[in-house]
């Protein structure tokens, strides 16, 4: 801290000429000017915050800075892109199940057969599992019962059978629920004429192979 | 209550008067008294007489408008002071800004190179005490603000410590050291003068 004592002794000339300095004095009508301004009004009266306000010189600035943020607001509002409404998207495709078309129902006629067969076979029914709309029924690959409900029920190829328990080939049955065909949530394929009879030799196979497996 | 009485009274129960019975002469009677003294400090912060009548009205006119604002906890001169420091102030920080302004134009207009005169004061010239006191306050115009302002209400005004530092709103510690710097600021600047 400063020692402003001996400061003070530093300092004598300095204070000793200040206060030698000669002392002013207002002017002669000072006070008749004062009083004659402070009568007349002259002095600017206080202002309101809302006449502040609302001075032109405030009021055009900040109108003009307002429309130009409205403007920058509007003019990146279109270049930014457009936000995806998650109602009005498709739903996404599933990879993993994979429709045929165009695979041939088994007539009706064949159906009953195979259900009179059965029953006269005299065997225990079996739970009947779901199937796709559309494709051969569980009964007609089954062929173990005459259940009428399952008549209408499909059957969808998946994929390989990678451990080769159910036919120790290369295809595998995988079962679904009865859903209308529309309101599925798979990916539609055209196949090849090839592929089509690849199929059509695989479903023969594992019909074969089901009523072997029956009897 | 008569002129005697009101002549009588210190400059609290004049403000006070003023107040609560709306006297105008206990206000003129504040006028007579703050005017010179009020003069010489504005005058010697901002070193131009005009601008410094001005000063000293304006803080008048202020203090006759708002005289409800004053609380008597307070010693009116140092209500007074800081009033008339404030505006001194903002005509300071005014002037400042036209002279940046009129410096700009200048060069605008002319686009040419230009001289600021130089204000430097030349010893040989000292002759009598009203050039000292000219280059004296020339001295004080270049001595930092606060400085200044603190050194005048001490060495000039010759008001003590407390009633300074309620003036600027610091405390006296640092009142002091502002006191000291001022004064070392301004011997520097003006050491020809000592020399002789």
């Amino acid at each position: 801290m400063e020692n402003f004592d001996e400061n003070s002794q530093q300092y004598n000339d300095i204070i000793k000429t200040l206060k030698q300095l000669q002392k002013l004095k207002a002017p002669a009508n000072f006070e008749a000017d004062l009083m004659r301004r402070i009568n007349s009004g002259k002095y600017e009266k206080e202002k309101k915050f809302w006449e502040k306000f609302l001075l032109p010189s405030r009021l055009i600035p900040s109108a003009a800075l307002g429309l130009a943020a409205v403007i920058v607001f509007f003019v990146l509002n279109i270049n930014s892109a457009p936000v995806e409404n998650p109602l009005l998207t498709p739903p996404r495709v599933r990879e993993d199940v994979v429709a045929t078309k165009n695979i041939p129902v088994t007539p009706k006629e064949t159906q009953e057969s195979l259900k009179k067969e059965n029953s006269n076979n005299g065997k225990e029914k079996q739970p009947a599992p779901f199937f796709k709309e559309g494709t051969k029924s569980y009964a007609e690959i089954h062929g173990t019962t005459g259940d009428s409900e399952v008549s209408n029920l499909g059957i969808t190829f998946t994929g390989e059978d990678t451990d080769n328990t159910l036919t120790g080939n290369t295809s595998m049955v995988s079962f679904g629920y009865p859903i209308n065909k529309s309101g599925l949530n798979f990916r539609n394929s055209t196949l090849t004429r090839e592929e089509r009879a690849q199929i059509q030799m695989m479903k023969k196979r594992l019909i074969e192979m089901m009523k072997q497996l029956n009897k | 209550m008569s002129d005697r009485n009101l002549n009588g009274l210190s400059d609290e129960e004049l403000i006070l008067e003023f107040q609560n019975n709306n006297t105008e002469r206990a206000f003129e009677i504040l006028v007579q008294r703050y005017k010179n003294p009020l003069t010489n400090f504005v005058f010697r912060y901002l070193g131009d007489y005009e601008s410094c009548v001005d000063v000293v009205q304006e803080t008048m006119i202020k203090v006759y408008r708002y005289k409800d604002t004053y609380q008597s906890i307070a010693k009116f001169s140092t209500w007074i002071y800081t009033i008339a420091g404030n505006l001194a102030k903002t005509e300071l920080q005014r002037r400042k800004r036209r002279t940046i302004l009129s410096i700009n134009a200048f060069g605008k207009d002319n686009d040419e190179n230009y001289e600021i005169p130089d204000e430097n004061y030349r010893p040989d010239t000292i002759t009598d005490s009203g050039i000292k006191d000219e280059i004296i306050q020339k001295a004080f115009m270049k001595v930092s603000e606060s400085y200044r302002k603190a050194v005048i209400l001490r060495d000039i005004q010759e008001l003590s410590y407390e009633e300074i530092a309620d003036i600027m709103g610091i405390t006296v510690g640092t009142v002091k050291s502002r006191i000291n710097r001022g004064r070392a600021q301004l011997q520097k600047l003006l050491k020809n003068i000592y020399n002789e």
